[in-house]
């Protein structure tokens, strides 16, 4: 009886675990929260969709009509936890857009793209452990940095669209997850915390300047406590290039 | 980019007004720390070129706004800060391109010295690990300590463990540097130390250095949270047995609070399992504990601390009653001022009291027509004040030297008769009844100790010297005893490097001596037999040889191998009258060797560690003189009740994912002596533990959930230990536990 309870118990456990690692939801609609009877500014939040943990702020002002409205980004303020902590930071913007209504539907127009490169602020939670105000910016900075330099590359070389958790998880983190390709064992191994990073995999797959970081498993740790920034910094290009228009649902 | 912060940059800028609040940016090469020439500026509209010395200067920003500046120079990466109304100079540190921050980011908090491990000396537990292993009716810091190399078995509830063979009252507890009388509950079950108040447990058994006294075979530092985040964090904790809640926060950015306390609440699951009438008064806890921390400067630190902590348990079947009482109360105050850069000067002062309570009455276990009863009350006071001063003379030579002082009154009544040889069916029986009130005994220390560097990094050191003295006075004598040398040293040398897979090994080696003074004995008295100048303290002379090793993967390897010798070691005995007396003549052994193991990795971590020991005494007597009973004979070596010669542990936590661990911990451990010489049979605990926990979701606020399973073979092998307080309850004790934090 005990031990049936306690499979019941660890099956429950695990399963819950399995669902608790939902994909960012890429393909569900951007929602603008936005009381536009405000006027001539009203402020407004861009949410959902490949922002997934992050909520877009900005002012809209009134154009020459009613259905034209003029639109600059202020800030995107992020927030994401994992089991053992959470990072909470947020960005400042330049961008410029426009939004129009062809009287059923919203669209959104980038004129300026913002650049995500500023942390305006940031605060982790590792552990019992908080950081905050300039050693959390700081540490954030180092951290975005990172994922930044990765990200970039990934975009041009490998993933022309946001990839499913899998596939970025496998190509990746394969110690990990396992390779999606025959696995290239025997090869130099990198043996840090109970993890064995392939140096061969890493010299093939990656520039030379991340070697040493993937290696001894900073981006795998970069990865787990704050996934979530990984997709916004490679879905961030992909939500508005210049010039591209967005479909926004539009909510009060 | 806000309009108005634009418009009003560029008027500002073309003012150009005298007596304008202007900022400066110096921009510097992250590398090297030179200034770099020529960086290209923009901020709300302007354009500035950095001049030889790397700086440009701007109009402020006014009101709240918070303008964007973008520095750019071919071969740096291109920078950007966020520059807000509160910036008047700033500094960025321009990198090359192509090159990425390699820091990672790994948070930890920062340790205060005392929680530093030291090779061959002292282990530390943090509050992670704590976290990890505590379960069971009481959830107690103590439990990670318990599995330590060099910790003996003492039974799954009993918190008074044997530490390298020394007597468990041979171990002293601090809380924050104020040391405790009593850090145990329920007689020693449990300790006070709640894990939501503990920052980390330092545990010392190697050649501690001269700034402890009064300690002889360990030394349990507690470290109490101190909170650093301006928002209000709380911990709650909703047990099968109990409530935890404790409180933190940090008013500034140099002072804060913790508060916190614990209920236990075992009538509702005695009431579950239709035991609720077995305790007159169910086994309870009530503790609280604040801390307060001040730092009015940086070269100041000021900490106040207060405890209120209180057990008790009663039950009456029949002609059979037993009930413990016990309150407690530490309060204390330590400051920290770093009178230059190479001086620092430490000063504590602690109130600590207690009072002890115990009754028991039932008949005699051979013979159900006689009755016997014991009543104790223990009332303790104790004044503690500290104060020295660490000199940094130079570069890894730091002198430390000062006094401490300890002030105890305290009053004890004893009332009993027993049967102390009815095992042996002699049934005459034991009466005694003392009261003592309005004793004082003031104990004194003096060091000085030198921690120094021989080699960096490699050959490292410390010795010192201490002088301890105590008198007893009160009730119309004064006994003066006389004062001990206790010098000690300790070397550590790391002789291999980066080779062969490790990373460092080492040995240490030490010798020492040192003394404690039974402060609070009732028989430290004339009329016990006690001689002015001729008693002291009780003395061991302890050595050392151990061998460290961490490897490539950051496991460790740990080898202490031990010798320790008792002098004048006190033990009471009877004389033909039936009266008591104290003798102090008493001597012993222990040899053995601690060997530990521990790996940690993202996926499991492993801790093992065996204790060999082998503890002898021997209280020499004379003639007429009876033992007052098996534990403490005459005339012939013996093994103390408490001494466990094997004790194995083994701690495995399994991580298959961030969310869910499990966690194993594993004892085989030899018996303990029995009252008919012989030995009670191994035992082998088994304590498990399934613990899930996360964040909810897109919340700051963390809940945990475990189940656990303390002594799952209890039943197989039972058995009612004889020596001490065991609370071996001969049956596994389920635990369930749900937390939040926030």
């Amino acid at each position: 009886m005990l031990g049936r309870t306690a499979f019941l118990l660890l099956s429950v456990l695990l399963f819950a675990n399995g669902c608790a690692s939902v994909p960012p939801g890429v393909n569900s609609p951007l929602v603008l929260q936005w009381d536009k009877s405000k006027t001539p500014d009203s402020p407004f939040h861009l949410k959902g969709g490949p922002l997934d943990n992050a909520t877009l702020v900005g002012i809209a002002s009134v154009g020459p009509d009613d259905a034209t409205w003029t639109v600059i980004f202020t800030r995107l303020e992020w927030f994401n936890n994992w089991p053992n902590g959470w990072t909470q930071a947020t960005f400042l913007l330049d961008g410029t857009g426009v939004l129009r209504s062809d009287g059923n539907t919203w669209t959104l127009k980038i004129d300026k793209m913002p650049s995500l490169d500023v942390p305006e602020s940031a605060s982790i939670r590792y552990f019992d452990t908080y950081v905050r105000d300039e050693k959390g910016l700081a540490e954030f900075s180092h951290r975005w940095e990172r994922i930044q330099a990765v990200t970039a590359d990934l975009s041009i070389h490998k993933f022309q669209q946001l990839p499913d958790h899998k596939a970025f998880e496998q190509y990746m983190f394969p110690e990990v997850y396992g390779y999606s390709s025959p696995s290239q064992t025997g090869q130099d191994l990198v043996p840090v915390l109970g993890i064995e990073w392939n140096k061969k995999y890493t010299e093939g797959h990656f520039q030379e300047r991340l070697w040493a970081l993937r290696n001894s498993g900073s981006l795998y740790r970069d990865y787990q406590e704050s996934p979530g920034l990984w997709y916004l910094a490679m879905a961030w290009a992909e939500l508005a290039g210049p010039g591209k228009e967005i479909q926004v649902q539009i909510r009060k | 980019m806000p309009k108005g912060a634009i418009v009003l940059f560029m008027f500002l800028a073309c003012l150009s007004l005298f007596g304008q609040d202007l900022i400066t940016i110096t921009f510097l090469d992250q590398d090297l720390g030179t200034p770099v020439e020529g960086v290209q500026v923009r901020i709300a509209g302007l354009k500035l070129v950095s001049d030889a010395s790397g700086r440009v200067t701007f109009p402020q920003v006014t009101g709240t706004e918070r303008v964007l500046l973008t520095a750019l120079i071919p071969g740096y990466k291109i920078a950007k800060k966020v520059i807000t109304a509160a910036d008047r100079s700033i500094t960025m540190k321009l990198s090359l391109e192509g090159t990425v921050e390699g820091q990672e980011l790994v948070v930890r908090s920062t340790k205060p010295r005392q929680t530093d491990a030291q090779a061959g000396v002292s282990q530390v537990i943090s509050s992670a690990q704590i976290q990890t292993q505590t379960m069971g009716l009481i959830e107690d810091a103590f439990s990670a300590v318990k599995t330590l190399p060099g910790v003996g078995y003492s039974g799954t509830f009993n918190a008074r463990p044997s530490i390298n063979g020394g007597d468990p009252n041979e171990t002293v507890a601090t809380l924050d540097g104020a040391s405790i009388l009593d850090p145990y509950q329920w007689q020693g079950a449990v300790t006070m130390f709640n894990p939501d108040m503990v920052d980390s447990i330092k545990l010392s058994n190697g050649i501690i250095g001269a700034q402890y006294g009064e300690v002889m075979s360990g030394l349990l530092e507690v470290t109490s949270k101190t909170p650093q985040d301006q928002d209000p964090h709380a911990d709650i904790g909703l047990s099968t047995t109990g409530l935890d809640v404790f409180y933190q926060q940090a008013f500034a950015e140099n002072a804060g609070i913790l508060l916190g306390g614990k209920v236990t609440w075992l009538e509702m699951p005695l009431y579950l399992i239709g035991q609720s009438t077995l305790f007159s008064t169910a086994p309870n806890i009530r503790n609280g504990t604040a801390k307060v921390y001040w730092n009015p400067s940086p070269t100041v630190k000021w900490n106040l601390n207060a405890n209120i902590d209180t057990d008790g348990v009663a039950i009456k079947l029949g002609s059979f009653a037993f009930d413990i009482s016990d309150s407690q109360v530490l309060v204390s105050s330590d400051l920290k001022v770093l009178v230059n850069k190479d001086l620092l000067w430490n000063a504590m002062v602690s109130y600590n009291s207690l009072n002890n309570k115990t009754g028991f009455q039932g008949e005699d276990r051979f013979d159900s027509s006689l009755s016997q009863h014991s009543f104790t009350d223990l009332t303790d006071y104790r004044y503690q004040a500290r104060s020295s001063f660490d000199w940094n003379l130079s570069e890894g030579q730091v002198i430390s030297y000062g006094l401490d002082e300890m002030w105890e009154t305290w009053s004890k009544t004893i009332d009993s008769l027993t049967y102390p040889n009815d095992s042996i069916n002699d049934f005459t029986p034991k009466s005694n009844f003392s009261t003592v009130s309005g004793k004082n005994t003031i104990e004194s220390g003096v060091y000085v100790n030198d921690a120094f560097t021989v080699i960096p990094g490699t050959l490292t050191g410390e010795g010192g010297l201490r002088v301890d003295h105590a008198v007893v006075f009160g009730g119309g004598e004064v006994l003066q005893t006389y004062p001990v040398l206790n010098p000690r040293i300790r070397m550590n040398w790391t002789f291999l490097k980066d080779w062969a897979g490790l990373k460092s090994l080492g040995v240490n080696g030490g010798t020492g001596l040192y003394s404690q003074f039974p402060a609070d004995n009732p028989l430290l008295d004339n009329k016990y037999g006690v001689k002015s100048w001729e008693v002291g303290p009780t003395r061991a002379w302890f050595n050392v040889l151990g061998l460290d090793a961490t490897g490539d993967g950051a496991e460790t390897l740990s080898l202490q191998v031990y010798t320790k010798d008792y002098m004048n070691r006190f033990y009471s005995a009877t004389e033909a009258g039936g009266d008591s007396i104290l003798n102090y003549d008493g001597t012993g052994y222990a040899y053995g060797f601690n060997l530990g193991f521990k790996k940690n990795t993202l996926f499991w971590d492993v801790s093992l560690s065996y204790s060999f020991d082998e503890t002898e005494l021997y209280n020499p007597g004379r003639t007429g003189l009876v033992a007052e009973d098996w534990m403490s004979p005459l005339g012939s070596w013996y093994a103390p009740s408490y001494q466990v010669e094997h004790t194995f542990y083994l701690d495995l936590t399994l991580k298959p994912n961030q969310e869910f661990s499990f966690f194993m911990q594993g004892t085989l451990a030899s018996g303990s002596p029995t009252e008919s010489k012989g030995r009670t049979s191994w035992q082998y605990p088994i304590d498990l533990k399934a613990d899930w926990h996360g964040f909810y979701p897109d919340s700051k606020v963390r809940w945990e959930f475990y189940a656990g399973c303390q002594d799952v073979l209890a039943l197989l092998y039972f058995v009612r230990s004889t020596t001490g307080a065991s609370f071996s309850t001969g049956f596994p004790i389920p635990s369930v536990g749900y937390k939040l934090s926030f």
